[in-house]
């Protein structure tokens, strides 16, 4: 059986995280924290993948320091423009401060380290795991009607689906249904988290209305996403 | 603050250039130090954090001690190095694991406890005898000299203490 190390994904948790604490906001763009937080939630799959319990705490930790941040990017990618982004903006100035203070922290340089000493998982194990995911997916997508209704399920389905695609390409590579189908997820969840920091300025000029605009796509999105969950439902049946 | 220092369990011994982080426990020294656990298990220990130090034998010895927590685990690199003050100033907690190396460990409990470092200029630590293991329990405001020994015990009795 062939051994799965983690070494795709902690090369670029490394890299990501070796922003030293002077290095210009632009070093730590939108792009790099996504891809911090992505690589994060692929080793904690790994981690599981291997049954161990210890250092997913530390990745959390990690994926959460960097959410802050996140959550403006998402905004700001769309609305950066409008009057009343300046403050966002110098929100997220501050954010990827602290997030590069946060690089320099023991802790960060001790779970790099850490990763790199652990043995490889076994495609076995994967596998293994792989089943109960498989089962754990299929009941979060039961009953998904009425998206838009029940946003908690969506979300619920959202974790299901990114974990199963993250043990999937672990092993091999996710189909495509599965996949198109957590991009999907992925931007209903964007959307999701702009009205939530839209819905804090609503008294602003011309909030309101980017919202309502918002709201719309976030109904229409939930209608792809039924369609979508269709199509990889039956893929992960047949897994 | 309640501060259980544990060393390691028996790990795979020195083989060529293999890195020494990367080795790993026995399969002996993990039956035994979760035997240990099982035995903390048994005097109702339940810890809320577990720090680690970032090498591979601390990481599993800390995985089986998991079995008592109740919280969150830390790495920290703090703990492969002769202790520092940063060390004392990022725990967090009421019942607290440390799981580390010699002669790391011994430096630090005597420091805790007496105030004073015990290492040697050779890095040897001749007033303790920290087994595989084996664990130190002291409590108090960690900080050096303001701890009290309330238990110094080899592996072999935890074990015990799970068994009985």
């Amino acid at each position: 059986m062939r051994e799965i190390p983690p070494t795709a994904w902690l090369d670029r948790l490394e890299e990501r995280t070796s922003l030293a604490e002077s290095a210009p906001d632009a070093a730590l763009d939108a792009h790099a924290v996504h891809e911090l937080r992505v690589a994060c939630g692929r080793l904690i799959v790994w981690l599981d993948l291997g049954g161990w319990r210890i250092l997913r705490d530390d990745l959390r930790w990690l994926r959460r320091s960097a959410a802050t941040v996140r959550d403006l990017d998402v905004v700001l990618h769309r609305f950066a423009a409008r009057p009343w982004a300046g403050e966002l903006a110098a929100q997220r100035a501050l954010g990827a401060s602290d997030l590069r203070r946060t690089f320099s922290l023991p802790r960060v340089q001790g779970l790099v380290q850490a990763i790199a000493t652990m043995p490889s998982v076994s495609e076995e194990a994967a596998l293994d795991h792989l089943a109960g995911l498989r089962k754990r997916t299929l009941r979060a997508g039961k009953h998904l009607g009425h998206v838009e209704k029940d946003l908690a399920r969506v979300h619920r389905l959202r974790r299901s689906v990114r974990r199963l695609r993250y043990v999937l390409e672990w092993i091999s590579d996710a189909p495509e249904e599965l996949s198109e189908l957590q991009t999907e997820l992925g931007d209903l969840n964007d959307r999701a988290i702009a009205l939530r920091i839209l819905g804090d300025r609503e008294s602003e000029d011309g909030v309101a209305a980017d919202r309502g605009v918002l709201e719309k796509e976030l109904a229409a999105q939930c209608g792809r996403i039924e369609d979508l969950w269709d199509d990889a439902r039956r893929i992960v049946e047949g897994l | 603050m309640e501060l259980f220092l544990f060393r390691h369990a028996e790990a795979e011994p020195r083989s060529g250039d293999a890195p020494d982080e990367r080795r790993a426990l026995t399969a002996k020294g993990r039956e035994r130090f979760l035997r240990a656990a099982k035995g903390l298990e048994r005097l109702e220990i339940q810890l809320d954090r577990i720090y680690h130090s970032p090498w591979l034998r601390s990481i599993e010895s800390a995985e089986l001690l998991s079995l008592l927590l109740d919280g969150e685990t830390v790495v920290t690199p703090l703990l492969a190095q002769p202790p520092t003050r940063e060390l004392l100033d990022i725990l967090e907690g009421e019942n607290v694991a440390l799981v580390g190396h010699e002669p790391w460990l011994s430096d630090l409990l005597g420091w805790l406890v007496f105030g004073v470092r015990m290492m040697e200029s050779d890095g040897k630590s001749p007033c303790l005898d920290f087994g595989k293991g084996g664990l130190a329990w002291v409590g108090g405001k960690p900080e050096p000299g303001a701890m009290s020994l309330r238990a110094f015990l080899p592996p072999r009795a935890l074990r015990r203490i799970g068994r009985s």
